[in-house]
């Protein structure tokens, strides 16, 4: 009944949709350590703690938040749902907060467990200020809802935000794990750029080195940019186009953009001279004729083409 | 000199004319009382004549409404209009017939009346239809959207120990399942087992390739 209800205040991820997150070293170690965690919750009781279950991620936009909240959803067998903060705040002075205690009252239905996931968590827990407007007065009313629905929460939380900073300190306290997400690093790269580019395929040098060209790119960014080469492959044909490698390259990247503020990464930087669009092959192959016709000496799968289950 | 007095001359002479007017129009005002009128609600008239209708008739309309909100007005708004038409409120049939006026375009309204809803439609002529509302049975609880995400699918769960759920992990991850697919709900002890063997199998944490 609760996630029926539910679903006003977000929309509901059910496990099956999930994908594999890409992830550094580190956040994997830490994530691992908290799934263990929520399945010895009977071990853990019996020595008088909690398994711990409020975390907040922060990170810049598109670095897979929302995918890995998902995931860990998924993992543990449970719908996500993904709180949508316009229809959580409202107009009317006092109706967000009790739109906040309404949708906490219906995700801790525990007949019906789900992972509660607020995205943009920034938009709902700013900073209390002194009151010297009644708006001001307002917002405080409502970050001291959230954080005594939070505190009170049985089930899980995971909250997202772009800025940590701008998060009330009190709020903030009251996540037990807090995980930054960075941006991927040359192997994470890697790794997203031969997902996304599947079916197609690159050699491992080719590969290795476009992702460095991607330095600084964030995985939606490289996802656009996949995205953007394989609709090139399909519609470039129909419109008639140039499909040469430094056309079709120019084409992708003059319609998708890192945003201003984060930097360009190398491959904006240079375009299609970048030597890591020299180092394609052309047309790009798909990835299951690079393990065949990969010389012998190179045909140990890990080293030459990233596979993904 | 002479252009200050004629300012000043010109002036008394029009305030003089002013008082004149008055005086005449409290002399309208006392023939009109003489013949019988009421000349509050003759003043009151004059008041409303020098409004722009729309503007008149929404304050009389809120007025109207305030009244009746406040429990000045015997009958509201509606059925004093009724009234006015004519419409004898008693009788079902001109009550039917009354309100067909009031169908909305591409529209219906449903009355009760004489113990019987009725339902008032206007098609896309303009032309109003009045049909009898049969009861339909209410409408299973749930939608059949959010029903689409309740009842869905309970996934076969294997009947098995925790330590072939850890082998069933181990054969997922080696026939290349997502291991997302674990098969055991939440709060089953054999999830956890599944998940471990699954990540046994495949030589990673599960969190993507490393």
């Amino acid at each position: 009944m609760a996630r029926d209800d539910i679903s006003e205040f977000g929309d509901v991820f059910e496990p099956q949709e999930a994908q594999e997150p890409i992830l550094a070293r580190g956040v994997r170690a830490a994530l691992q350590e908290w799934l263990e965690e929520i399945w010895a919750e009977t071990e853990l009781a019996a020595v008088g703690i909690t398994a711990r279950k409020r975390a907040i991620f922060d990170g810049k936009p598109g670095v897979g938040k929302t995918t890995l909240a998902h995931h860990l959803a998924a993992r543990l067998g449970l719908p996500m749902v993904a709180v949508r903060p316009e229809r959580v705040i409202s107009k009317y002075v006092g109706e967000t907060g009790q739109n906040i205690g309404r949708m906490f009252d219906l995700a801790s239905n525990e007949d019906d467990p789900i992972v509660l996931f607020i995205d943009e968590f920034d938009a709902l827990s700013r900073q209390r200020r002194r009151g010297e407007q009644a708006s001001d007065d307002e917002r405080n009313e409502e970050v001291n809802t959230l954080l005594q629905r939070i505190e009170q929460h049985k089930g899980f939380i995971i909250a997202a935000t772009n800025y940590g900073a701008h998060i009330d300190q009190a709020i903030w306290r009251r996540f037990d794990i807090h995980l930054t997400l960075e941006l991927p690093g040359q192997r994470e790269r890697e790794l997203i750029t031969a997902r996304y580019l599947a079916p197609f395929g690159l050699p491992a040098a080719a590969l290795r080195s476009i992702a460095e060209s991607l330095d600084t790119a964030s995985p939606a960014l490289i996802r656009k940019l996949c995205e953007g080469l394989k609709r090139q492959f399909i519609l470039g044909p129909k419109l008639g186009y140039d499909m040469s490698r430094e056309a079709t390259i120019a084409r992708t990247l003059a319609t998708i953009h890192p945003h201003p503020d984060v930097g360009k990464p190398r491959l904006w930087s240079l375009g299609e001279r970048d030597s890591a669009v020299r180092a394609l092959p052309w047309p790009i192959p798909l990835a299951d004729e690079i393990s065949a016709s990969a010389p012998a000496s190179a045909r140990e799968p890990a080293a030459n083409v990233v596979r993904l289950r | 000199m002479n252009r200050i007095r004629g300012y000043v001359e010109r002036y008394e002479r029009l305030e003089a004319e002013k008082k004149d007017i008055t005086e005449e129009q409290k002399l309208v005002m006392a023939e009109a009382k003489a013949a019988g009128f009421d000349t509050k609600i003759l003043k009151h008239c004059i008041k409303v004549r020098t409004k722009k209708p729309a503007d008149y008739h929404e304050a009389q309309a809120l007025a109207d409404m305030y009244l009746s909100a406040l429990g000045m007005v015997v009958e509201p708004p509606l059925f004093r209009a009724a009234n006015r038409i004519g419409v004898d409120i008693a009788a079902r049939e001109s009550v039917i017939e009354a309100l067909k006026n009031f169908v909305p375009e591409n529209g219906s309204i449903v009355i009760e009346a004489g113990g019987a809803p009725v339902r008032l439609t206007r098609d896309k002529d303009g032309t109003v239809t009045a049909q009898d509302v049969v009861e339909r049975p209410a409408p299973p609880a749930s939608s059949p959207a959010s029903a689409g995400r309740r009842n869905r699918v309970p996934q076969d769960v294997p009947d098995v120990s925790l330590d072939e759920a850890e082998a069933l992990g181990v054969k997922a991850a080696r026939d290349n399942v997502p291991i997302i697919t674990n098969p055991f709900p939440f709060g089953d002890d054999r999830r956890p087992r599944w998940d471990k063997g699954w990540r046994t199998g495949s030589g990673n944490g599960g969190f993507g390739p490393e």
